[in-house]
């Protein structure tokens, strides 16, 4: 069945109408994750009108002991700055422990009010209005105002800020815990950007200490409202964070959490064996099946986000990828079964077709996905290659992946070079890549081996990476930019849900993302942790990291 | 020997001059540095008003004046990753690295020198194909290999030191083995010839005629004179060891100079990269003027040779 995209949002619309009385806040009466829009709205559907879950967690304790956990790419100060956010979900990793957002997803609990005492979107979608919780503060011990959060909104330079700047009409603030935004058109669209980590500009930054340090020393010592405040950075490699125990949801069971970047895989993988860290992210490749026979070591699995690859230019006629043969040929030489097996011991999914997975609201699902997005036919890939006139194919410059996806983008070269493209790696890190993004088509030439994270729904995916002027995007096509135009200024929710499968119908049909796997994440969780790891790894969607951090607990 | 020193100083400038028209030209030739600096989102409007701020706009020749003049007064510029001046970052580091590279140095020197020495003198002597053979080793064997079997066999199986880190001796210990060894063999190769040909030389006959013991000979006579060139290698290795650890400081997670050029290049932090060229440059040449001077002091030929 076809995802619902505007009804998922209607729902919450009105799951915020409903909720405007009373405290509100997330609950943890349901722990499991929907995976579609259509539990999203059922979850939300259910909930609204009626009361929220429970407000805090109650009576914990002090705080005891401390968590590492091992980070896998080079960190860079500025994701330490909610109101610089990329098109990157990696940042979310520190921000969900040092920073919070006026409404973020819980586990079992999609879009809830979270420095925001309760919020309503008004029915015409008009204006978003905010009470903003008694008693959340931040680090420093000033409290959380309205202040606070229409500076943030203002002062937001992160993804998608112009679209935010340019719908906004006027904020009012009746006082300092109630405040509105109203909008020049109907902004469908906003719960979803401002809700969740499609963008930074929900997750309030302290007004006058951001404007007394500015942003680079905002950088280095950032001051947010989350469960854990920033104690020490060691030269970007290792971050210290120590527990507020006066967090407005309860007080975090663990007191210190460091962070530690250790980039190396194979080094990140003996220091969980070691005990040396409790948390490690991405276990790849042959490190896989020494973390199965290890008996002390827990892994979490899930199949998250699609990669795909893009051909920055591609729309000149100059490119041998202007050609959609030449496209084509590229999905029919992925022999996506045989990259799943070396990358992932054959647990990533191979046939969602799509460059958004399906469990991305207003993604297409498996029943409107065609096989030939997914097909791997050598064959037909080099006869389509010869019918565009390269029978002995072609060089690229580069292919430049996602860090650390470098072994995944050897694999992608390697067989590639059966139908004659002749490649090479290009390895940058994380943050450069994301960055290199914004830059347009000539940043990163040849072709890149992408994949995104990003929270919310298509439409924001599509808006940051696929429009003509979208802050990632490398690709023009003027007629589905009009569609989205169309799908941007429509409220009829059948119009929306129809204008967004057909964008992704026609793009895939033109093979400009070729569809290369989906992408099977494995987290690992050591021995002294006493959660179930899989109630903190992906507990909400499109996050893969650890959260929520003050569920976080270690065995007596 | 006064102006022995003075030329040596004075082509030591020279050569930091043509070092920083270099870097300042690479840099530009990459590209904009202003739409660099200046981020993602930012409109035409900021980039050029990056451009006046820097300086930018200015002609190339007055651009590198201030190049210069900013960098004689300690200022590299400012890192776009890490968002602080160049300085501080490299500052922040360079104690992690010279702890690193000082006991890697030693380490190299130990096992270097020994073995050259005896592989001069007792080349037939098992103890000398040992050091040999440990020697050789170490740069044969490509360093991520001894890391990571290090890792391995400490960490992982024995749990006598952690994976990675830095802060405590424990976690000295594999990354100065690892990054140590692999110089030890260079200064090996170096001593032995150095060493050789010392030995060949007529004081070195004549101290052994008039009955001086071997082991005089050739700790006071031919080692004191075998280890001039050996002291010009192990200047350039200490500032390699200091600056350029990459894989060895990836690897053990290292806060230092190397992790922070991967991170440069990496990043695409061009001031980052040129900071850190820059002080490279510099210790080279400070050291290599150092090692000039001392030549001087040891071997008054040198000085005379002009």
């Amino acid at each position: 069945m076809r995802t619902k995209l505007w009804r998922a949002v209607a729902a919450f619309g009105l799951l915020a109408a409903g909720c405007g009385s009373g405290d509100s806040s997330a609950g943890q009466d349901d722990t499991s994750t929907p995976e579609s829009v259509a539990q999203v709205v059922e979850v939300t559907t259910t909930q609204a009108g009626g009361e929220r879950s429970s407000t805090t967690l109650g009576e914990r304790g002090e705080p005891a002991g401390t968590v590492v956990y091992g980070w896998h790419t080079a960190l860079t100060p500025a994701w330490l700055d909610p109101q610089e956010s990329g098109n990157v979900i990696t940042a979310y990793g520190f921000n969900y422990a040092i920073h919070d957002s006026m409404i973020k997803h819980f586990p079992g609990d999609q879009l809830a009010p979270s420095l925001a005492e309760s919020y309503e979107i008004a029915d015409d979608f008009m204006s978003a209005s905010f009470t903003i919780r008694e008693g959340a503060k931040f680090h420093n011990g000033e409290p959380v105002t309205a202040d606070d959060v229409e500076f943030t909104y203002m002062n937001y330079h992160g993804t998608q800020a112009q679209l935010f700047h340019d719908r906004l009409d006027r904020i009012e603030k009746t006082d300092q815990r109630h405040i509105t935004f109203y909008f020049k058109e109907p902004f469908v669209d906003f719960l979803i950007l401002y809700g969740t980590p499609a963008t930074g500009i929900g997750w309030i930054v302290p007004k006058a200490y951001y404007e007394q340090v500015g942003p680079d020393g905002y950088k280095q010592a950032p001051v947010g409202a989350g469960p854990y405040r920033l104690v020490r950075n060691t030269s970007n490699t290792e971050l210290e964070l120590e527990a507020m125990p006066d967090y407005w949801r309860g007080s975090p069971k663990v007191k210190t959490i460091i962070y530690k970047i250790i980039t190396d895989d194979a080094t990140r993988f003996a220091a969980l064996q070691t005990g040396e860290i409790d948390f490690m992210n991405v276990v790849q490749g042959q490190l896989l099946q020494a973390a199965e026979n290890d008996d002390r070591i827990r892994l979490t699995q899930r199949s998250t986000t699609a990669f795909w690859l893009e051909f920055p230019g591609w729309e000149n006629p100059d490119s041998p990828f202007h050609d959609v043969r030449v496209r084509q040929a590229v999905s029919l030489a992925l022999n996506r079964r045989e990259i799943s097996d070396a990358e992932t011991g054959g647990f990533a999914k191979i046939d969602t077709g799509n460059w958004g997975a399906p469990d991305l609201i207003g993604a297409l699902q498996p029943d409107e996905i065609k096989p030939e997005w997914y097909e791997y036919n050598l064959e037909k890939a080099k006869q389509l290659m010869a019918d565009a006139g390269y029978p002995d194919g072609f060089e690229v410059p580069q292919l430049t992946p996602l860090a650390p996806y470098y072994a995944l983008g050897e694999r992608v070269i390697t067989q590639l070079a059966q139908i004659g493209i002749k490649t090479s790696l290009n390895r940058i890190e994380r943050a450069a890549f994301v960055e290199a993004l914004t830059k347009g088509p000539d940043a990163l030439p040849g072709m890149i081996l992408n994949i995104s994270g990003l929270n919310g729904d298509m439409a924001a995916r599509w808006r940051a990476f696929a429009t003509c002027e979208g802050p990632s995007s490398r690709t023009c096509i003027p007629e589905l930019d009009a569609k989205f135009a169309q799908y941007e200024a429509s409220t009829d929710p059948e119009e929306r849900d129809a204008l967004m499968a057909e964008i992704q119908t026609e793009f895939n049909d033109q093979y400009v993302f070729p569809y290369v796997y989906t992408l099977g994440l494995t987290m690992a969780t050591g021995p002294r942790i006493a959660n179930n790891p899989d109630d903190i790894w992906f507990s909400i969607p499109q996050f893969p990291y650890v959260f929520p951090w003050e569920d976080v607990e270690l065995k007596p | 020997m006064i102006a022995f020193v003075l030329r040596r100083v004075g082509a030591s400038v020279v050569t930091l001059l043509l070092l920083s028209v270099t870097i300042f030209l690479l840099v530009r030739a990459t590209g904009d540095p202003a739409r660099v600096y200046a981020g993602a989102e930012a409109s035409e409007e900021e980039v050029a008003a990056v451009r006046a701020d820097f300086g930018l706009d200015k002609p190339l020749l007055s651009q590198y004046a201030t190049f210069v003049t900013d960098t004689v007064r300690g200022d590299l510029g400012h890192s776009i990753q890490f968002r602080q001046p160049v300085f501080e970052v490299y500052m922040d580091r360079l104690p992690r690295s010279l702890v690193l590279a000082t006991v890697a140095f030693g380490l190299s020197l130990l096992i270097g020198i020994p073995a050259g020495v005896l592989s001069a003198v007792r080349p037939g002597r098992l103890s000398a194909g040992v050091f040999r053979a440990v020697a050789l080793t170490g740069v044969s064997v490509p360093n991520f290999v001894i890391a990571t079997t290090l890792i391995l066999v400490f960490a992982v199986k024995l749990r006598w030191l952690p994976t990675s880190g830095s802060g405590s001796i424990k976690q000295l210990v594999m990354p100065s083995i690892a990054l140590g060894w692999y110089f030890a063999a260079a200064m090996m190769r170096l001593t032995q010839s150095s060493m050789l040909e010392v030995m060949r030389g007529e004081y070195v006959k004549l101290a052994r005629l008039k009955g001086v013991p071997e082991w005089i000979v050739i700790g006071k006579h031919a080692l004191k004179n075998a280890l001039i060139p050996v002291l010009t290698l192990a200047g350039v290795n200490f500032v390699v060891m200091v600056n350029v650890a990459v894989v060895i400081e990836q690897i053990f997670a290292w806060p230092g100079i190397g992790d922070l050029v991967y991170q440069g290049i990496t990043l695409r932090d061009f001031p980052l990269i040129q900071g850190v060229v820059l002080m490279a440059g510099f210790m080279v040449v400070a050291v290599n003027l150092i090692v000039d001077v001392v030549y001087a002091v040891l071997d008054p030929r040198i000085r005379l040779d002009r």
